[in-house]
């Protein structure tokens, strides 16, 4: 568990920032520009002391009252926005700068963070030869040598351009996978974050305006994001089965299972889904003729008008009503001529699914044809 | 063009020229022969092994004053440092032979500093022991000055992230600050040892121009002079002329090597 709340004036800048989350995944601080996230995660890894500050890591005190731990001797391992990589040392002496400080009984190898990072072939190149995108890993690589007990990531891929974006984020997830490390992950990028967030902190203007598990928070009614142009719902699931013929893997998630093109991996392995509101239509019977391969019953919780005659509909997946959080965008007519209500069970129609995170390497992947020609 | 040709030129030739003119007229001054009995007489040996023990021993404390005097102003902000760091440049701009005087009455047996330090058995007035206080003096506040800027030019950032890998400050500042600074840093002190081996001012009102005893190149250049031993007073001004010369060269070298470094990763983005 990690309790952190900061209080504390910066300038013109007001600070009253509270929150719990759990001790393990990965946390998003998110929030437009300039509304305090970067400074909580300062202020975590002890690189600012706000005078009135309370934080726990995992049973561990690091500031209460008069008690401050200096940053150097907390445990975190902090990646800056700009891969703040010495300039005076090689990659290899960048990656085993912070491998002084050993603690713990389970250190993380190098050969490990080397493998999980694919940073093998840069260790004699100095920090100017790399591209932003592996800057950016070697430094996430030094940060976990040190072996902390909380990874702090400061919108480490807003420097990076698109492609080198798309070039990091597989390895945040097998990061993910992998360590067992706490993350908190401060970023203004929604779709980052509903990428790899497990739990979200919502920061307005230097508060916290909620915290709690992503998907419950996408689809609340009371706060923004349901709101935004292009609402979505995420859902993790697991791999049922995969069909070659067809290309298709079948995902159980709570409250029924979805079928999502490609093949995802061997059965159990966890899948985030992204399912955009704008792309789940709601009926009141299964449809018989169309070219739609998902259609669950869902039941309906609420409904949100948007200010262009729409109506963004939370549904909860599962004939009760228990299953996983959904959002369908449909529009005022719609809505009123079906004449539905709060607590009606429909059909919730998918046209696309996709999956939150890319798929894996080509390398490793198992294309429906090698799949044919092997058995 | 042409009138701007000569505009710009002309000036240039001339302190060039003046410059030259200077040092080849107290080359020429001497035959050869006399030249080289001049620097291989005793007095003037003592005063190359004088200025050199003193001046590397004035430097070693400059720098161990200076550095972390110039790390603490360049990372820390605390009530009156205008003042501090205005106090910090006087030496650097009075004669060396003001902070001299001020010097000796500070450290004169009546004062309270001098008397003090007498009591414990410490005489630094008229001894080599003041040659190096009037050169640590003059050295600390170049050294000071140009060491700020060094670690200036080194984002605090580092230090920051250093702390987030669990090296403690001190080491960060060694490991991280220091080797980052490391070229301005050398410059820094190369140019404060340059200032400690020229000083005359402050070493003659506090060591006093004591032949064979205190007797630094400058001072001996002084000394010489004033006694008609011109060959002496040549020989060690040679000498002082090729230490600066080389000293010059050292921290132009130190900074070029930067300008070049500039010049490269310009090319890299050009290419790419």
């Amino acid at each position: 568990m990690i309790g952190a709340a900061f209080r504390g004036r910066l300038g013109s800048f007001d600070l009253d920032a509270a929150f719990e989350v759990p001790g393990q995944g990965i946390t998003a601080l998110f929030g437009p520009s300039g509304c305090g996230k970067t400074t909580v995660l300062r202020a975590i890894a002890g690189l600012m002391r706000l005078p009135e500050g309370t934080l726990r890591v995992n049973g561990e005190t690091w500031q209460e009252g008069r008690r401050f731990v200096p940053p150097h001797r907390r445990a975190v391992g902090y990646v800056f926005q700009e891969a703040s990589l010495f300039p005076h040392l090689s990659v290899m002496g960048n990656l085993t700068f912070g491998m002084r400080r050993h603690r713990g009984s389970s250190p993380i190898g190098l050969d490990e963070v080397v493998d999980l990072l694919g940073i093998g072939r840069l260790f004699d190149r100095h920090p100017t030869q790399l591209s932003g995108g592996e800057r950016q890993r070697v430094a996430i690589g030094r940060a976990l040598l040190s072996q902390p007990q909380l990874l702090l990531m400061d919108e480490p891929l807003s420097a990076l351009d698109r492609f080198s974006k798309d070039d990091i984020l597989p390895y945040l997830e097998r990061l993910h996978a992998a360590l067992s490390i706490p993350v908190l992950y401060v970023s203004h990028d929604i779709a980052e974050v509903e990428r790899l967030a497990d739990t979200l902190v919502l920061m307005e203007a230097g508060r916290v305006r909620a915290a709690g598990p992503i998907a419950d928070l996408l689809a609340d009614p009371a706060l923004p994001l349901i709101h935004m142009p292009q609402p979505a719902a995420v859902i993790d699931g697991e791999v049922v089965s995969t069909d070659p013929r067809y290309g298709l893997s079948e995902i159980a998630v709570p409250g029924g299972r979805l079928v999502v093109s490609g093949d995802l991996g061997p059965p159990g392995m966890r899948r985030r889904l992204r399912i955009p509101a704008n792309d789940v239509s709601l009926g009141r019977h299964a449809p018989l003729d169309t070219t739609i391969l998902n259609a669950l019953p869902a039941r309906i919780e609420g409904a949100e008008p948007t200010p262009d005659h729409q109506v963004t509909v939370r549904l909860a997946l599962g004939a009760d009503g228990k299953g996983a959080a959904l959002l369908a965008r449909i529009s005022r007519k719609s809505w009123d001529r079906l004449d539905l209500k709060p607590g009606e069970l429909v059909v919730a129609r998918l046209k696309a699914v996709a999956l939150a995170e890319p798929a894996p390497p080509l390398s490793t992947r198992v294309t429906p044809a090698a799949r044919t020609a092997t058995s | 063009m042409r009138v701007l040709a000569v505009l710009v030129w002309a000036p240039l030739v001339l302190i060039v020229a003046t410059i030259l003119g200077a040092v080849g007229a107290l080359a020429s001054q001497l035959p050869i022969a006399s030249l080289a009995e001049a620097l291989a007489s005793d007095e003037t040996r003592f005063a190359v092994a004088m200025s050199l023990r003193s001046s590397l021993t004035a430097l070693a404390l400059a720098l161990a004053l200076g550095v972390p005097s110039a790390w603490l102003l360049a990372r820390r902000r605390f009530p009156g440092k205008p003042v501090v760091e205005t106090i910090l440049d006087l030496p650097m701009v009075t004669p060396p032979l003001v902070a001299g005087i001020g010097l000796l009455f500070l450290l004169g047996r009546e004062a309270p500093v001098g008397g003090a330090l007498s009591a414990m058995g410490l005489e630094l007035l008229f001894s080599p022991a003041g040659v190096i206080l009037a050169q640590t003096y003059i050295a600390t506040s170049v050294i000071v000055r140009s060491a700020r800027a060094a670690f200036g030019a080194v984002d605090p950032g580092f230090a920051a992230n250093a702390a987030t890998l669990g090296i403690p400050p001190f080491w960060a500042f060694l490991l991280v600050e220091v080797p980052m600074a490391g070229r301005a840093l050398l410059a820094a002190a190369v140019l404060g040892w340059a200032r400690a081996l020229g000083e005359f001012g402050a070493t003659l009102m506090v060591a006093g121009a004591t032949r064979m005893q205190t007797e630094t190149l400058p001072m001996a250049v002084f000394l010489n002079i004033a006694s008609g031993r011109t060959d002496i007073a040549i020989a060690c001004a040679l000498i002082l002329l090729a230490l600066a010369f080389a000293l010059l060269l050292a921290i132009r070298l130190l900074t070029a090597e930067r300008d070049d470094s500039l010049r490269e990763d310009a090319d890299v983005r050009f290419a790419a």
